[in-house]
């Protein structure tokens, strides 16, 4: 029975807090939250610039540690997993989309696709990452390099590369933060396509009350912890 | 993907972008300089020790006493070298009813084993040929047949002997250029030797057995051979037949060695600093990959890749120009040499390789592996710090795995010892003067209002705000400066001093052989011959037998050079005013009341090599008698004055009885030759000898081999260079961003100039007096320390230099955010 609740539960946060220490003054960020995904929910957490959205979200996804708390992501609880074990629980199951698009400037679009399915082993990396630019409209610049693309066509390689190692979630900071009105409604548009067709789970992270909306359920990080809008 | 091709598509492109250029550069330049030097300092060294050359006429030379006894020639022929057999005396020659001394050398048929004879036939060609006379001929050089008034063709009488003079000698490979070879040549096939009589047992000869072969088998055969020499014999090889040689490529082995040391230590600062900027440059991208599943191990791997791909590039690469500029110094020197040098080991090649993978370890993984240590979150925080900087782990690897090649490399621990301890203090005095530099300049920071001079006083700033960083520049430009201040001013000072450049009026011709009472009738000779009034010096040729009653023989003294010394003849002289180019080291020169005392005064090296201490006595032979005297002095000789000087100096009257000839040294211009004519035609059994063609042949070593040293020189430059290079790379990201900022914010691209202007400005002349401060001083360090030579400080060249490097640095700066201060301010923020 417990067993079939940690599938059906994507990810799972229990009173967890996060400090940090600059000099002698302690700050903290996060205290005292408490979060469960189901599996193939999408859900959106909003608020305000240094609520410690970000925080957040590295949290959840294993590339930081809390200073109180713990996680389950994907069934695992992450406070036993080294940084290794938990790289490895990411590659392949876990999709990321920043902001700042974050491709490597030196690789291609396709290239740039291709590199987690890479680190993940995949044999058939190239054709994946082709499929997976195609789907975003992008098949016919797969050899451009970022720099040669503009803002919209950067975020939809990146989504390519997100979805394309079929993750079962996938966490987006502010995937239309840099993006103006029009290209932020194709972008999100085509993320919420991939999500549902993929059936992902989705944590999207936004001060973006409109795209907020496009979730199954929001919440609102404030005073250091979520609470519901 | 693995983490090899991961690392290889990385490196494709930060080559592109040319991020990973100074680094490659600066690690093929350390391992080229080790290996041209390495390769080099192996070639000759092998031509040294085991290659023959012309200089000898083989590639070994065994010198006895008596003919060698056929049993004992035969053994050695066994060894399977080919032999020669050469047998010189000095005797008269007859014809015309006219004798001269002169120097006969009988030469069997394979003479000479190595190089050739250039010889003039009467129809004035000359021709290279590998052997000697045929039998029943005679070749001999010009001045014979001018003494004898004879013409090539004619007949000249050895002992019981006529032989027809068929060739003039213009060249011949084994001469020598000692003051034994003072009497013309007359060469002989050693068959017809016999039949002259001109030897008979307890005549003085010089016998040499020729020896040449494979250089395994020679160096097989001396090391066998050479346990079992008599006394008095020598077996030597073509380096050590030429002491100067010698003298000037050991000296340029100092040289040498420093100028690499010092490249790959650079080169090691300039890898240190651009590995750091790539580090830093790959922490987002680090985090990024961890996201998408990359593990540390994938990480470590791939930059292990890395490094190891950057190795062997640069490495290859600079054993490629190392190898090329090996074979640039050979070429270089080969000519003045007179030496064959064979090809180096490859062995030889294995320190340059290992400096390449040492420096590369020591200073660039230090910097890479921490790289890996990025965390992941940086992707959602860019403020997020770094990794804490294991600064004094990486100084730690980087100062032993510099140490151990510094040493490696020199293979010299006191050589080693003084270059890290100069480089350390070097490096200290840099970075606390650049602190306290900058700590004066935030006191002029409140003297001037930012409004009047808004260019000025943001340069001023942005020196001051990050002080740290400022130093480090500076430091960083100031090892550069150091070293090219070093090599651009003050090499030239000291290569001259060490050349000892002679004076165009130093004598070039030696008189010798004038007779006691020819000594007025010369000196006015010369004296109208606008020759001047050399001073002429009486001479009587003695060996030294004894000291302090004990017999000295080769047995007994330590060095193979001193029995040597012993052997030979030496020059007595006695004068009463000691001569400028001597200098008085211990004990007194001659008073009147030392007329005709048995006190002798010892030229220094030679009482040094005997050991000999005041109070001393030395025995001496002449022609059979025996004499002594007490040891008064010990002198100093400048020995590059080319005067007539003597290694034992006695009062006037001690050597009165004894048999002397005089000499004299003079200077003569190219115009002046007849007047001398005059001289040998008025005195015919004076002997002339040219020690201009002697000079010059040594100042042509001189010149060639400084020139090698200047040669090297370029890769320790380009070190310099490459960390001024890599001071401004490292900066330059952050000062473009900066300048994009200020754009954005409405400056002036005028204002902008005006600011980066000034804050390298700053920097750069912090950096340039700092760098004339340790340039000068490591210059006085090398020219006492290590060349023995004077050194004057020149402070108008400091100045331009300062100035100059002042100049420069700002403009380099200037240039190298050039981009930013054209494009729009967006495309530099983007």
């Amino acid at each position: 029975m417990a067993q079939q609740a940690n599938e059906a539960v994507a990810l799972a946060a229990h009173n967890l807090g996060k400090q940090v220490h600059s000099g002698e003054n302690t700050l903290t960020i996060l205290e005292g939250v408490n979060l469960s995904v189901a599996a193939g929910e999408s859900l959106s957490i909003v608020g305000t610039s240094g609520a410690g959205k970000s925080t957040l979200l590295a949290l959840l996804a294993g590339l930081d540690t809390p200073s109180s708390g713990q996680i389950q992501l994907l069934g695992a609880d992450l406070e036993p997993l080294d940084e290794d074990q938990r790289a490895q629980l990411r590659g392949g199951q876990v999709g990321f989309v920043f902001q700042s698009f974050q491709l490597l400037s030196g690789l291609t679009a396709l290239e740039n696709v291709m590199l987690p399915l890479e680190l993940s082993g995949e044999s058939d990396a190239q054709s994946r990452a082709t499929e997976s630019l195609e789907q975003v409209g992008l098949g016919h610049r797969l050899q451009h390099s970022p720099r040669q693309l503009s803002g919209g066509e950067q975020q939809r390689v990146a989504l390519a590369r997100a979805f394309t190692v079929k993750p079962k979630i996938l966490f987006a900071d502010e995937p239309t933060g840099n993006l103006d009105d029009a290209t932020s409604n194709q972008v999100a548009e085509l993320l919420f396509k991939l999500n549902s067709e993929q059936d992902t789970t989705l944590i999207l992270v936004t001060h973006d009350r409109e795209l907020a909306d496009h979730c199954q359920r929001r919440l609102v990080l404030r005073d250091r912890g979520l609470h519901d809008d | 993907m693995t983490s090899f091709s991961f690392a290889a598509r990385n490196l494709r492109r930060d080559w592109r972008r040319g991020e990973l250029l100074v680094l490659l550069v600066a690690l093929a330049t350390a391992v080229a300089a080790a290996a041209a030097v390495n390769l080099f300092n192996d070639r000759v060294r092998q031509a040294m020790t085991v290659s023959g050359g012309d200089a000898i006429a083989a590639d070994l030379r065994l010198e006895l006493r008596a003919a060698i006894a056929p049993e004992r020639r035969a053994r050695i022929a066994e060894s399977g070298l080919r032999l020669a057999d050469s047998i010189s005396f000095a005797s008269v020659a007859q014809a015309n009813e006219q004798t001269a001394l002169v120097a006969v050398k009988a030469v069997s048929a394979d003479y000479p084993l190595r190089g050739n004879l250039r010889i003039e036939r009467a129809d004035a060609s000359q021709t290279d040929i590998a052997s000697g006379p045929p039998a029943g001929e005679a070749w001999a050089e010009r001045r014979v047949l001018a003494e004898l008034g004879l013409t090539l063709g004619d007949t000249v009488q050895l002992g019981q002997s006529e032989f027809p003079i068929t060739a003039l000698i213009v060249l011949e490979p084994d001469r020598g250029t000692g003051f034994i070879g003072l009497a013309p040549r007359v060469m002989l096939n050693s068959a017809d030797l016999t039949a002259t009589e001109l030897l008979q047992p307890g005549s003085r000869a010089t016998y040499r057995l020729l020896l040449a072969g494979k250089p395994e088998q020679v160096s097989e055969f001396r090391t066998g051979f050479e346990p079992k020499l008599a006394v008095g014999e020598t077996l030597e090889n073509a380096g050590e037949a030429r002491p100067a040689l010698r003298a000037a490529l050991d000296r340029a082995d100092v040289f040498l060695d420093l100028a690499a040391l010092v490249a790959v230590i650079l080169a090691a600062v300039a890898i240190a600093m651009s590995a750091h900027q790539h580090a830093l440059s790959r922490y987002d991208e680090i985090a990024l990959i961890k996201t998408l599943g990359a593990k540390r191990g994938f990480l470590l791997r791939a930059l292990l890749w890395t490094v190891l791909l950057l190795g062997v590039a640069g490495t290859v690469l600079g054993a490629v120009v190392g190898y090329l500029a090996q074979a640039v110094l050979s070429y270089l020197i080969a000519g003045v040499m007179q030496l064959t040098l064979p090809p180096p080991h490859w062995a030889a090649m294995l320190p340059a390789l290992a400096t390449g993978l040492v420096i590369l370890f020591g200073f660039a993984w230090p910097a890479l592996a921490q790289a890996r240590h990025a965390p992941a979150a940086r992707v959602f925080q860019r403020a997020l710090p770094l990794p804490p900087w294991q600064g004094r782990m990486v100084s730690g690897i980087a100062m032993v795995s510099v140490a151990g090649l510094v040493i490696w490399l020199s293979g010299d621990l006191a050589l080693a010892w003084r270059v890290l301890a100069g480089g350390v203090a070097a490096a200290a005095l840099l970075w606390f003067t650049a602190r306290a530099g900058i700590k004066l300049l935030t006191l002029t920071r409140s003297g001037a209002p930012l409004s009047k001079h808004r260019g000025l006083g943001l340069g001023l700033q942005a020196v001051l705000r990050r002080p740290r960083e400022s130093a480090l520049l500076a430091v960083g430009f100031g090892v550069g400066l150091s070293v090219l201040f070093l090599l651009v001013l003050v090499r030239g000072d000291l290569l001259a001093g060490w050349q000892q450049n002679l004076a165009a009026d130093a004598p070039n011709r030696f008189v010798i052989n004038i007779a006691p009472d020819q000594t007025d009738a010369v000196a006015s000779h010369l004296s109208q011959a606008g020759l001047g009034n050399p001073e002429i010096f009486p001479m009587v040729r003695a060996r030294l037998v004894s000291l302090n009653g004990e017999e000295l023989s080769g047995a007994n003294v330590s060095e193979e050079d001193s029995a040597e010394f012993l052997r030979r003849e030496l020059n007595l002289s006695w004068q009463w005013q000691m001569k400028p180019d001597n200098k008085l080291l211990k004990g007194r020169w001659w008073t009147p009341q030392d007329q005709g005392r048995d006190l002798v005064s010892v030229e220094a090296s030679v009482a040094e090599r005997l050991e000999l201490e005041l109070g001393d006595r030395l025995g001496f032979n002449l022609a059979g008698e025996e004499f002594s005297a007490e040891v008064a002095s010990i002198r100093s000789v400048d020995w590059a004055s080319m005067t007539a000087n003597f290694y034992m100096l006695f009062p006037p009257g001690f050597l009165n009885n004894y048999p002397a000839t005089y000499i004299t040294a003079l200077h003569v211009d190219a115009g002046q030759e007849n007047a001398l004519d005059g001289l040998i035609k008025q005195f015919p059994n004076l002997s002339l000898l040219d020690i201009g063609v002697i000079l010059k042949q040594l100042q042509d070593i001189a010149d060639r081999v400084s020139l090698v040293v200047e040669f090297v020189f370029i890769f320790t430059l380009l070190a310099g260079v490459l960390v001024l290079f890599a001071a401004v790379q490292g900066s330059r990201e952050q000062r473009r961003n900066e300048a994009a900022i200020m754009r954005a914010l409405g400056a002036k691209g005028r204002l902008l100039q005006t600011a980066l202007l000034t804050e390298f400005l700053l920097l750069g002349g912090l950096a340039a007096v700092l760098a004339t401060v340790v340039a000068q001083t490591l210059a006085i360090i090398i020219a006492t320390q290590l060349l023995d030579l004077e050194y004057s400080i020149r402070p108008m060249i400091w100045l331009a230099a300062i100035t100059l490097a002042t100049g420069a640095i700002g403009l380099v700066g200037l240039l190298s955010v050039r981009d930013v201060l054209r494009q729009p301010a967006m495309a530099s923020l983007r």
